[in-house]
């Protein structure tokens, strides 16, 4: 492990967080496809919806997986920990069951119901991948 | 860049604040009733059986709240088989021990007050029922009972059992059910499966004398699977024995009052839900349980179930003893925009006009508090019926009237209009108004539409389906009986589709209509009810409409007033930071959540939801310290993560304790408890 991820660690408030200067890619830069975004929607329906609602808007006893409360607790999350906590504790009644790739179609599913443009390569299923991608709620600046 | 200053709705309203306190003095010293949590302890959920969540403690203060620093902290992760990342408990604290749920599968845990060691943990391995329950994870709180011989803690699970645990040992109490467990899927008056049968609880418990009273939860209601889902029936037990004493059908049956506001009787008898989910509480005096009820199967399409339907979004008073009704009073008929009551009435002593009045102050999903005579039922200030918008959905005949709350004015905004939009640029505000094009605009109850891509999409509601308040409350001052309430300002886009009957036998179900144009998918949605799920309402990021996006409210309900308001939660980040607002001072606009609020001697006390970064780089939430008098704010302290449960407070050898259940993002479930350093308290 680096030197700077050692001392992310220790810091209380910088595990997770990354800063975009740090980034190779963008979460608008086209990091999922359309086709997995519904393989993902498909899944959601499944096993999501139920409790975090149609459309994944929250419910009652689960909060919402796009919209305003999301991004304000997601921002500038690394996907790769955004990824870990869908797959280490959801579905809740069988948490676990989803394999790192179908969790990365989930995923691709959240992102395009936050408007975020699909592209042509597919968000990877690896932690590593996902770790130099942070979740950012806006459109880059022009 | 200049930078643009940027106005919107002022909301830190202070109003004559100082005329306000010297009256209410006058009126507190006609008050002979003590409520609040006694004793420095915090014994019920709600502070007090009248929910009031408040204490009379006064150690921590404007003057030090800042320097609270952490004494302990209770990592839940090992209470259940994974950790959890929505701790939403309140725990109790009676003679220096803290009483908790936590952890995935809602265990019990009992502390040391002043440490946070661990005495005792009880836990019970549900299997498929507690998999399967609709009701997840650690839950609210449970009760404490004490006869002053024994002392109990009552809890349910997520599989729906009651557990009645010793609170010296933990131990399930022999004589209580079958081995300390009630379970209660049965004798509810409805045959379900023991396992699927779709019925839980987060709430805790409330009990009076010997009896505990049980509430029931299910699934959101946007897709029912069934529109007979199984119903949500209140009932009491002997907290000694675990034998039922009482069941209230929250739904009439045949030959029941009530029955006849139900066009068609048998759709009474089919229809479930109704259940009770959230907090409920109590007068001891008049001997009365106050139970919030949610609604009927079927949250935004009613055309299964003609009429007003009683008791769907009402508040009954019962018999605490014997299940009763005393009266009963519907905030929304034929509700079909999911106005569930969402959390515990609180019961006030109020002083209208010279008047004592034992009240109940009710705070909802759409942005009033109800406030009635708890004794009646009726309203204090007039609720008016008023002519609201008919639906234009295919079965769907929405009352033609609705209740309208006179006074105290709403805390939070209600309806959508072209003036709630965004406009902290041109450019954005211009985004906006053309997206709103979409959609239909109008006032509260503004009732779905059936969704068409090319417009009405949806009808945006505001409050949201989820409030406004919620199933955190609020907290009363009793000593000059400001209520206070945290909402969120926040848009539903609310429409319907034709279901496809793979998810749902209702007709029409939440959802949106598809664009036509659509390539097909990839995959079809494998039982999608027809539509795809569409976009939340955002523009480049940003919520449709202007901040505040959440407040807290105080209001006067002696006067039924407003007399100050704030935005809670400093500006989150995903706007502080968003390119588009580069250059403009944005004022902090609160951040969304549910946030539970207490007060104390002179404070009103309240975490953040969702994270921010502070200036000195952590990621995390405050908890912060209003003057419960003029709403100014005193004080914050930096938490690792947001508050997810309400806070409490108790005073153990000399010293005040506030705990905050935090959780989210990332960061899993924590009691986190502030005290002063030694040198900072001062005698209470």
């Amino acid at each position: 492990m680096s030197r700077a991820g050692l001392a992310c660690l220790v810091v209380a408030g910088c595990v997770g967080a990354a800063s975009a200067q740090t980034l190779p890619r963008s979460v608008w830069n086209g990091v999922y496809t359309v086709d997995q975004a519904k393989k993902g929607e498909a899944l959601a329906v499944a096993q999501c919806v139920s409790c975090h609602g149609d459309g994944l808007r929250g419910g009652e006893a689960a909060p919402p997986l796009t919209g305003d409360l999301f991004n304000s607790t997601w921002e500038g999350v690394l996907l790769s920990d955004l990824a870990d906590r869908i797959r280490t504790t959801m579905p809740i009644d069988r948490p676990g069951t989803l394999s790192r790739p179908q969790t990365a179609d989930v995923l691709a599913y959240m992102l395009s119901l936050s408007k975020i443009p699909a592209g042509t390569l597919s968000l990877p299923a690896d932690a590593g991948a996902l770790a130099q991608i942070a979740y950012r709620s806006y459109p880059p600046q022009p | 860049m200049t930078k643009t200053h940027v106005k919107f709705a002022a909301v830190a309203a202070v109003v004559a604040a100082t005329v306000v306190m010297a009256s209410l003095a006058a009126v507190a010293q006609n008050r002979t009733f003590s409520p609040g949590a006694a004793n420095a302890e915090w014994k019920t959920y709600g502070g007090d059986l009248r929910s009031t969540r408040y204490s009379p403690l006064a150690q921590i203060n404007k003057d030090n709240f800042s320097k609270l620093e952490v004494a302990w902290r209770f990592k839940t992760d090992a209470l259940g088989p994974r950790p959890e990342f929505n701790l939403q408990s309140t725990p109790l604290m009676v003679g220096g021990v803290l009483y908790s749920t936590g952890g995935t599968r809602r265990a019990v845990v009992a502390l040391d007050a002043g440490t946070g060691e661990m005495r005792w943990m009880y836990s019970l391995n549900e299997g498929k029922r507690g998999e399967a329950a609709p009701r997840q994870l650690s839950g609210r709180g449970l009760a404490y009972w004490s006869d002053g011989r024994q002392e109990r803690i009552v809890y349910v699970t997520p599989g729906y059992q009651m557990i009645a645990l010793d609170a010296k040992t933990g131990r399930p109490v022999p004589g209580f059910g079958r081995n300390g467990i009630v379970d209660l899927k049965l004798n509810n008056d409805q045959e379900m499966d023991p396992v699927t049968g779709e019925i839980g609880l987060h709430a805790a418990p409330v009990i009076s004398g010997d009896v505990v009273i049980i509430g029931a939860a299910h699934l959101p209601g946007s897709i029912p699977s069934r529109r007979d889902n199984d119903n949500g029936y209140v009932r009491g037990f002997d907290v000694r024995t675990g034998k039922r004493l009482w069941i209230f059908h929250t739904i009439p049956r045949p030959g029941e009052p009530g029955i006849e506001t139900w066009e068609v009787e048998s759709a009474a008898e089919q229809s479930g839900n109704a259940g009770v989910w959230a907090q409920m509480s109590i007068d001891e005096e008049l001997g009365l349980v106050y139970l919030p009820v949610e609604l009927p199967t079927g949250d935004y399409y009613g055309g299964h179930r003609l009429g007003d339907g009683l008791y769907g979004e009402s508040i009954i008073a019962v018999e605490i003893k014997t299940g009763k009704k005393r009266w009963h009073y519907q905030l929304v008929h034929h509700g079909i925009w999911d106005s569930d009551i969402p959390c515990a009435p609180i019961l006030a002593d109020i002083v209208v006009d010279g008047r004592m009045i034992k009240a109940l102050a009710q705070p909802s999903k759409q942005g009033w508090v109800y406030v009635l005579d708890r004794a009646t039922g009726v309203p204090v200030w007039p609720i008016e019926e008023r002519a609201v918008e008919a639906s234009t959905v295919p079965g769907e005949k929405a009352s033609p009237t609705q209740p309208f709350v006179t006074k105290p004015p709403a805390f939070a905004k209600q309806g959508v209009t072209i003036d709630d939009l965004i406009d902290f640029t041109p450019a954005l505000r211009a985004e906006a108004v053309k997206l709103a094009a979409r959609y239909k605009l109008g006032p509260l109850y503004t009732p779905p539409v059936a969704s068409k891509w090319e417009g009405p999409l949806a009808t945006l509601m505001m409050p949201s389906t989820t409030g406004g308040a919620n199933w955190q409350g609020g907290a009363l001052d009793p000593e000059t009986n400001y209520l206070y309430v945290y909402s969120s300002n926040q848009i539903s886009d609310l429409a319907l589709i034709e279901s496809d009957g793979k998810r749902s036998d209702m007709r029409y179900v939440r959802g949106t209509a598809p664009n036509p144009a659509a390539p097909p998918a990839a995959l079809p949605a494998a039982g999608a009810a027809g539509g795809e799920a569409a976009p939340p309402v955002l523009v480049q990021g940003l919520p449709l409409v202007k901040p505040p996006y959440a407040t807290i409210s105080a209001l006067d309900i002696d006067k039924g007033d407003l007399v100050w308001q704030v935005a809670h939660g400093e500006t989150p980040d995903n706007i502080r930071n968003h390119p588009a607002l580069k250059g403009l001072t944005i004022p902090r606009t609160g951040r969304i959540g549910r946030i539970g609020v207490l007060a104390t001697k002179t404070l009103l006390i309240a975490g953040e939801a969702g994270f921010f970064t502070t200036p000195s780089g952590q990621r995390g939430a405050m908890l912060r310290a209003y003057d419960k008098a003029t709403g100014q704010e005193v004080g914050e302290v930096y938490m690792p993560a947001p508050q997810t449960g309400s806070p409490m407070t108790y005073m153990l050898n000399g010293r005040q304790y506030l705990i905050v259940s935090i959780s989210g993002g990332t960061y899993s479930g924590e009691l986190v408890a502030f005290r002063l350093p030694q040198d900072a308290t001062t005698t209470n």
